[in-house]
């Protein structure tokens, strides 16, 4: 048996209580008066209720889980205050970093190659042999530019 | 049949926020009131995301016990039980992340044998057993949005405008999931079962 063609759509996406009947909706209505779409609705009806008996819950002890919680809680707290008594720890992984940190510095320095001596710097000598020019100098507007002008008198 | 209403054995959100004010204020009375109502609501919201029954024990037992030792810091009133939601939440997904990596379990297992058998026509009570198999099948493979607020509203019949405040999700949203979820769940119902009616009288 289906429902009725116009009503299918509407069937699967009712209210529970438009599908029992018992709402004032047309749905509800509809189902109250249609055989076809009664049985339907009663498919998904029962279909629920059995979903609803598969997943509900059974009693639980909460007596014990209270128990068991604080019992958690007295063994949390018995440890803390174990670990707190004890010897401070050695912190191996500081101690580590460290190690680790200066070996890496003492191979740096010994990979580092040996600086070579400068050579000694070349005496200076003169560009031009000017002890027979005169010498002009003319500022120019860069201040990083200056022009030297050497020049020699003739007899001419 | 009794679909209408709610679940009489599960409260909603706004009674655990007062069963836990008065855990928070009274002795242990108080307290193991709160617990044995809030096991059952726990047990349940994690056994529908994690659809395995010995998880939702674990992740029930977890969640517990979490409450239970710091009861005192936890939200008063209504924001409790979005509070012991939001941590169902977590320690299912921490669950479900570490059941992926050990093994694959998929579906209901065991909830097959809490369908009770009525009457005492082997067939009958076969066949009740058989469409149990159907079910969680056709709601394990709703998206587990879907899933959980089909289970609030239409099977706990928790006000739509509760669950979005429990879940933290708008209104429309939780509507949305409800119709979806519906409309799935219910075709497939019609589609594979057509004859239902005549195993529950």
């Amino acid at each position: 048996m289906t429902a009725c063609p116009v009503w299918a759509e509407r069937l699967v996406v009712g209210a529970p209580e438009e599908l029992l009947g018992v709402a004032e909706t047309e749905l509800s209505r509809h189902v109250r008066d249609c055989p076809r779409c009664a049985a339907e609705a009663h498919k998904i009806t029962a279909a629920n209720e059995a979903l609803r008996v598969a997943v509900s819950s059974p009693e639980v002890d909460a007596a014990e889980l209270i128990n068991r919680a604080r019992r958690a809680e007295a063994d949390g707290k018995r440890m803390t205050v174990q670990r707190s008594a004890r010897a401070p720890r050695i912190a191996w992984s500081a101690i580590g970093a460290s190690i680790a940190a200066a070996a890496a510095i003492v191979v740096l320095l010994l990979q580092k190659p040996i600086l070579e001596p400068l050579p000694l710097p070349v005496p200076p000598q003169p560009l031009v042999n000017a002890a027979d020019y005169n010498l002009v100098v003319m500022p120019t507007p860069n201040p990083d530019i200056t022009i030297l002008w050497f020049y020699k008198e003739t007899e001419e | 049949m009794a679909i209408e209403g709610r679940d009489p054995a599960i409260p909603g959100p706004a009674a655990l926020g007062e069963l836990a004010d008065r855990a928070r204020d009274g002795g242990d009375v108080a307290l193991e009131q709160l617990v044995s109502v809030a096991a059952r609501v726990v047990r349940r919201w994690a056994l529908i995301r994690l659809s395995h029954t010995a998880d939702a024990d674990d992740v029930m037992q977890e969640v517990m016990i979490r409450m239970i030792r710091s009861i005192e810091a936890w939200p008063t009133g209504e924001s409790f039980a979005p509070r012991l939601y939001t941590v169902t939440r977590n320690a299912a997904t921490d669950r479900l992340r570490r059941r992926k990596r050990q093994r694959n379990l998929g579906g209901f297992d065991t909830l097959l044998d809490t369908v009770p058998a009525v009457g005492g026509d082997p067939s009958l009570v076969l066949a009740r057993r058989e469409l149990a198999g159907l079910l969680e099948t056709f709601l394990c493979e709703l998206p587990h949005r879907q899933r959980e607020v089909f289970d609030l509203i239409e099977l706990q019949g928790v006000p739509a405008k509760e669950v979005a405040r429990l879940i933290g999700i708008r209104p429309a949203s939780v509507r949305g999931s409800l119709f979806k979820a519906r409309r799935t769940l219910r075709r497939r119902i019609l589609a594979a079962w057509p004859d239902v009616r005549e195993d529950f009288p």
